[in-house]
C-alpha cells in the first residue's frame, strides 16, 4: 500500500505531491483526490488517524494519505490493535501548498476542535 | 422533592455494576461494538464527534443542591468544567470517556441519578412545567404525575423495545411552559363539569422530519386511571407502531395514518380489555408520592419586605431590568419565580460551568428551600425567592456571570449543540446563538417577547419548528446554510411555522432575522406575538422583506 504521512515527506518507494508550482509531473497530481482514515478511539472517544505501519494518532497531521482510500481503509482495519479504533472511515483530504487539510466543516471541526 | 426508596436504590446500585461489567468485558475486547453500543446507549452514553457524550436525565427537570453539586463535580473531575442542559431538561457533557463512565454512573447515584433511559427506543424523561407547584395559574401541581410515570415507566418490561423513542410531558397551567404539544403523550391537568381534575390526553405530537401537533385522544380522564389509559396507548403503538423504517416509527406517524379516531378506538378497546386494578393510582403508594411534593413552609409577608424591593428596583437599573424579564408571580404572597439566564451573550446557550453549578446549589439553600427546575428552553428556575432577598439573589447572580436579564427575548434563544459536537449534525447551532444574540441585543426591549430556536439539524432537538423564528441548519454540498422558519410557537397555541425561502448561508441569518422583526414590529397590533401576526397577515410580508418582490 502506497502512502506518506500528511506532514512528513513520502516514504522511499512512494508517491509524492506535486506542488503547484512543481515542472515535473508525479504520480500523483493536483487534481487526484486524496483520503485519510478516521476513527474514535474506544478508550476515550478521540479523534484518531489511522498513521500507517498499524498505528493510530490523535493529530490529524499524522495521518496516513492515499490515493485509493478504500485500501488505506482495508489496511488500518487489518492491523492491530483491533481494538483502538471504532467506527473508521474513508475521509477526503486536500493538500495546499504541502499543507493537508481534511475536506468539510465536519472533518475540519473533528480535526481541530469545535469552533465556539 | 421526591427521595429514592428502597427498590429505586438496589435497581440502580444493581446497573451500576452491570454496566462497570460491560465497560470492562468492552475493553478487553470480549465485546464488539455492535455487541456493546446498545448496552451503553441504554445507559446514556452516545459516541459524538469528539469524545462520548454522556446524557443525565432530570426528572422533570427538578435538582436538589446535591444533586447540582454532583453535575459540578462531574464537569470538574470527568468534562472540561462544564455541562451543557438541553431541551429535555436534561443535562448532557461531551468530553466523556468511555473508562470512566462507569465511576459517573456510580457518583450520580450516590444522590439518586442516573443516565438510564435517556436514550434508546423506550420511555424518555418526563418532562413538566419549570413553574410546576407555584405558577398561580396551576390547578394542581403536576409533578408528582411525572414522578409516578417515571416510576412506572423505568425498566418496564413491556416497553423497553418499543419502535422508537416515546417522550411525555405533563402541564397543570393554562400557559404551557412544557411544548406540551410536540410530545408523544401530552397530559394537561383539567378540571371537567363537574368540577373533578383529571387529565385531557393529547397524542402524536412531535418535531423532526414530519412536525405534527398532537391531537386529543381524551379529553377527560380520571387521575386513577392514568396509568392504566398510558399502557393501553402505549401497547397500540408497541403492537402496530412501524418497525420498518425509522423515520415512519414514531407514534405521530401511526395517529396520522390512522386517523385520531381510530387511535382512541383502538387504544379504547385495548383498555377495556386490562385489569386496571393493579395501575389504579389510588391507593397509599401514590399518596405517598404527593405528599414528597407538599409545599414547603412559606414565611408571612414581612411588613418591610416590599420597601427592600421597591427600594432595589428604584436604585438599580439593571436589578430592575432583571426583575422586568426574569421574574414571574408565585402563588404564594412575598415569593417570585426568578428564572436564572443561561443565555449571557456570545455564550453556547445552556451551557453552565461547575462553579457556576456550585453556585447555584448554594443560593438555592439560601434563597429557596433546596430545589431548581431546569427549563426545556435551557435556563434554570428558582421556584421559591423571597421578594425581599431578590437584590441580594441578583447581586449574588450577577456576580457570577448569570444576571442576563434576558428571558423570553431575542437573545433568549434555544440551540442545539450542532457539528461543533453532535454526530447527525448538518450545520453548526453555538455559533449561530452566539452571533444572533450578540446581533439582537440593543433591540430585544423594542421587539418585546420572542422565541428563536436553532438546530443543526432536522431532528430539531432546538425545536426550531415552533420557534417565533426557527433556524435549521442544512448541508448543501459541505457547506452550511440555514432555513428560517416564521411563525411557529410551542405554547397553548402551538403551530409549525412557515419557511420564509430559500435557505440562506451563516453569514445573511442576522440579517434576514432582523428583516423578519422589522415586519413584526411595523405590523404587529397591540399585545400580539409574533405568531398572531403572522396568522393575521400571512407569510406574504415577511417573505417579501427577506427576498425582497417576487
Ligand atoms: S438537532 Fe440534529 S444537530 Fe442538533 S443535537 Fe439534534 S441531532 Fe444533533
Amino acid at each position: 500500500m502506497v502512502y506518506r504521512t500528511a506532514t512528513g515527506a513520502g516514504l522511499p518507494g512512494q508517491f509524492t505531491i506535486r506542488a503547484p508550482n512543481e515542472s515535473e509531473p508525479s504520480a500523483v497530481t493536483t487534481e487526484t483526490k486524496l483520503y485519510a482514515i478516521t476513527a474514535s478511539r474506544l478508550r476515550d472517544g478521540a479523534v484518531i488517524y489511522f498513521a500507517g505501519k498499524q498505528t493510530w494518532s490523535v493529530k490529524f497531521a499524522d495521518s496516513a494519505i492515499a490515493p485509493d482510500g478504500d485500501a488505506l481503509l482495508a489496511e488500518a482495519a487489518a492491523g492491530p490493535p483491533p481494538l483502538e479504533a471504532v467506527g473508521a472511515y474513508v475521509i477526503e483530504v486536500t493538500q495546499a501548498e504541502g499543507i493537508i487539510r481534511p475536506v468539510g466543516l465536519r472533518e475540519e471541526i473533528r480535526a481541530f476542535g469545535p469552533t465556539a | 422533592m421526591y427521595r429514592y426508596d428502597e427498590f429505586d436504590r438496589r435497581f440502580l446500585d444493581e446497573r451500576v455494576a452491570q454496566y462497570r461489567d460491560q465497560v470492562r468485558r468492552r475493553l478487553a475486547g470480549q465485546l464488539s461494538e455492535e455487541e456493546f453500543r446498545p448496552l451503553r446507549l441504554r445507559n446514556g452514553l452516545y459516541l459524538q464527534l469528539h469524545a462520548y457524550m454522556y446524557r443525565i436525565a432530570i426528572p422533570y427537570g427538578t435538582l436538589s443542591p446535591a444533586q447540582l453539586r454532583m453535575l459540578g463535580h462531574v464537569a470538574r473531575k470527568y468534562d472540561r468544567g462544564y455541562g451543557h442542559f438541553t431541551t429535555r431538561q436534561n443535562m448532557q457533557f461531551n468530553w466523556i470517556k468511555l473508562d470512566e463512565s462507569p465511576d459517573i454512573m456510580a457518583d450520580l447515584a450516590s444522590v439518586e441519578m442516573h443516565s438510564i433511559q435517556t436514550s434508546g427506543n423506550c420511555i424518555r424523561n418526563t418532562t413538566s412545567d419549570p413553574f410546576a407547584g407555584v405558577a398561580d395559574d396551576e390547578i394542581e401541581d403536576p409533578r408528582p404525575y411525572c414522578e409516578i410515570i417515571r416510576q412506572w415507566s423505568t425498566l418496564h418490561p413491556e416497553f423497553s423495545w418499543l419502535p422508537r423513542k416515546f417522550k411525555i410531558a405533563v402541564s397543570a397551567s393554562k400557559k404551557d411552559r412544557a411544548a406540551v404539544h410536540v410530545h408523544d403523550i401530552g397530559l394537561y391537568l383539567v378540571r371537567n363539569a363537574e368540577g373533578e381534575v383529571g387529565f385531557q390526553v393529547l397524542i402524536g405530537g412531535g418535531l423532526g422530519r414530519t412536525p405534527i401537533m398532537a391531537k386529543v385522544l381524551r379529553e377527560f380522564l380520571p387521575k386513577k386511571d392514568l396509568l392504566s389509559y398510558l399502557e393501553a396507548a402505549l401497547r397500540v403503538y408497541n403492537e402496530y407502531g412501524r418497525r420498518d423504517n425509522i423515520y415512519k416509527a414514531r407514534i405521530k406517524i401511526l395517529v396520522q395514518s390512522l386517523g385520531i379516531d381510530k387511535m382512541r378506538e383502538a387504544v379504547d378497546a385495548e383498555w377495556a380489555k386490562m385489569d386496571h386494578t393493579p395501575l389504579d393510582l389510588d391507593n397509599e403508594t401514590v399518596r405517598a408520592i404527593i405528599a414528597h411534593f407538599a409545599p414547603p413552609a412559606y414565611a408571612a409577608v414581612g411588613k418591610d419586605d416590599d420597601a427592600v424591593f421597591q427600594a432595589a428596583v428604584a436604585s438599580d437599573r439593571k436589578f430592575a431590568r432583571w426583575m422586568k424579564y426574569n421574574v414571574a408571580h408565585h402563588k404564594q404572597p412575598g415569593y417570585a419565580i426568578a428564572t436564572v439566564s443561561l443565555k449571557p451573550l456570545g455564550t453556547p446557550p445552556g451551557d453552565i460551568t461547575a462553579e457556576q453549578l456550585d453556585l447555584l446549589a448554594e443560593l438555592s439553600e439560601t434563597y429557596g428551600f433546596g430545589e431548581v427546575r431546569v427549563t426545556h428552553e435551557q435556563n434554570v428556575v428558582f421556584p421559591d425567592v423571597r421578594r425581599s432577598d431578590l437584590p441580594a439573589f441578583y447581586n449574588a447572580l450577577a456576580a457570577a456571570g448569570l444576571g442576563t436579564a434576558n428571558i423570553g427575548l431575542a437573545s433568549d434563544i434555544i440551540a442545539c449543540p450542532g457539528l461543533d459536537y453532535c454526530t447527525l449534525a448538518n450545520a453548526r447551532s453555538i455559533p449561530v446563538a452566539e452571533k444572533l444574540g450578540e446581533h439582537l441585543a440593543d433591540r430585544e426591549e423594542e421587539v418585546g417577547p420572542m422565541k428563536i430556536k436553532i438546530s443543526g439539524c432536522i431532528n430539531a432537538c432546538g425545536h426550531h419548528h415552533v420557534g417565533h423564528i426557527g433556524i435549521l441548519g442544512v448541508d448543501k454540498n459541505g457547506e452550511e446554510f440555514y432555513q428560517i422558519t416564521v411563525g411557529g410557537s410551542a405554547d397553548e397555541q402551538s403551530a409549525v411555522g412557515g419557511i420564509v425561502g430559500r435557505a440562506v448561508s451563516s453569514d445573511q441569518v442576522n440579517d434576514a432575522v432582523d428583516k423578519l422583526l422589522d415586519v413584526y414590529v411595523r405590523m404587529r397590533c397591540e399585545g400580539e406575538d409574533l405568531p398572531a401576526t403572522y396568522r393575521r397577515v400571512g407569510p406574504e410580508p415577511f417573505k417579501e422583506a427577506v427576498y425582497g418582490a417576487h
